[in-house]
């Protein structure tokens, strides 16, 4: 018996081809339906820690920037469906028309909608846990990998579903921090480009970078938070293409894939020997 | 698999990336023949608009209890 385990390293390989096969239009298609979320978020939280202490004075104005957040929320779903189903055809070597990526059941876009929300509501209240953030973020990954499966409209299938798919838990939670490594790593380098862009204007006669220089800088709270809005719409796509990865093994383990496809490879091997 | 059981390759048949067993594909045959029911749908619709709702004002009390400390 073959004791095949769905290894962190193997799944991040495979997101990572999964995206380039996938085509980066769909990718690109994910980034313009973040963009408006991670934006109102980052406008959301600069405002907050703009008024401090005083924020309570200002409900209508957080209530209604909130309001925004959502609905930009709701978008950002409709994205990560679309390239989820992407992802999954391309995966299935069905490549795909892109009709058939944009032809998605309603009552599975609906469940994952309903599931995300839930899961944004936890995020929220955990968020200043240290524990919560990561195991919130591996629920949304799952919600997302699984949203397709949902073929009826329920309110607890989504949830059986991310339970169905929380083991083994080793490679999540290995997932999930190289991920937050990506992240910080995708920070550094949106700011080191920046940084090279600023330098490079002040090569250019005429152009005076001084004000550019001062808004680009860590001392900048605003421009801190629009690095992380930016890493993290980066990251995204491979976050989705590795959990879908994660899902699909975990589901060829089930019905014998796995094995058919080692015996493809060993027969291959051997033709090539 | 839709039903979570354990069966060959063979028995299973890929369809939209998703694998189905007999039973499963039967079923799914009679969920094409009667469509989910309006209640299921009903439900599902106002749970995603309570939750829409209490997502907007969450964020806002989560949000303001964070910066608290924050003069």
């Amino acid at each position: 018996m073959r004791a095949d385990r769905p290894g962190t390293a193997a799944i991040l390989d495979e997101s990572t081809e999964l995206v380039s096969r996938t085509g980066y239009g769909w990718a690109a298609l994910l980034a313009l339906t973040m963009l408006p979320l991670r934006f109102l978020e980052v406008l959301f939280a600069d405002r907050l820690l703009e008024t401090g202490k005083a924020a309570g004075e200002y409900g209508n104005t957080f209530r209604t920037l909130s309001l925004y957040v959502t609905l930009a929320f709701v978008l950002s779903i409709a994205g990560k469906a679309i390239f989820v189903r992407a992802l999954g055809l391309a995966l299935h070597g069905e490549g795909g028309t892109k009709r058939q990526a944009l032809r998605i059941a309603p009552a599975a876009v609906a469940s994952f909608l309903y599931a995300s929300l839930v899961i944004e509501i936890l995020l929220l209240l955990f968020s200043f846990t240290i524990v919560g953030i990561p195991v919130v973020a591996i629920l949304s990954g799952l919600a997302a990998a699984t949203f397709e499966k949902n073929d009826r409209p329920s309110l607890t299938r989504p949830f059986q579903l991310i339970g169905q798919h929380t083991r083994p838990i080793g490679p999540l939670v290995a997932i999930a921090f190289t991920f937050a490594l990506a992240f910080l790593l995708a920070m550094i380098n949106l700011f080191a480009a920046f940084g090279i862009g600023i330098w490079l204007a002040g090569a250019v006669p005429g152009v005076d970078v001084t004000t550019w220089t001062a808004r680009l800088s860590l001392g900048n709270r605003l421009y801190v938070l629009l690095l992380a809005a930016g890493a993290s719409v980066l990251v995204e796509p491979f976050w989705l293409a590795a959990n879908v990865v994660f899902v699909r093994r975990v589901g060829s383990r089930e019905n014998g894939e796995d094995l058919r496809q080692w015996f493809s490879q060993i027969r291959d091997d051997e033709r090539a020997a | 698999m839709r039903c979570g059981n354990v069966i060959c390759q063979e028995c299973a048949t890929a369809w939209e990336g998703i694998h189905y067993c007999v039973g499963c594909l039967a079923n799914r045959r009679v969920e094409e023949k009667h469509p989910s029911s309006i209640g299921s749908w009903l439900a599902l619709l106002i749970a995603v608009a309570g939750l829409g709702f209490l997502l907007t004002m969450t964020r806002v009390l989560v949000g303001a209890f964070l910066v608290s400390p924050i003069p």
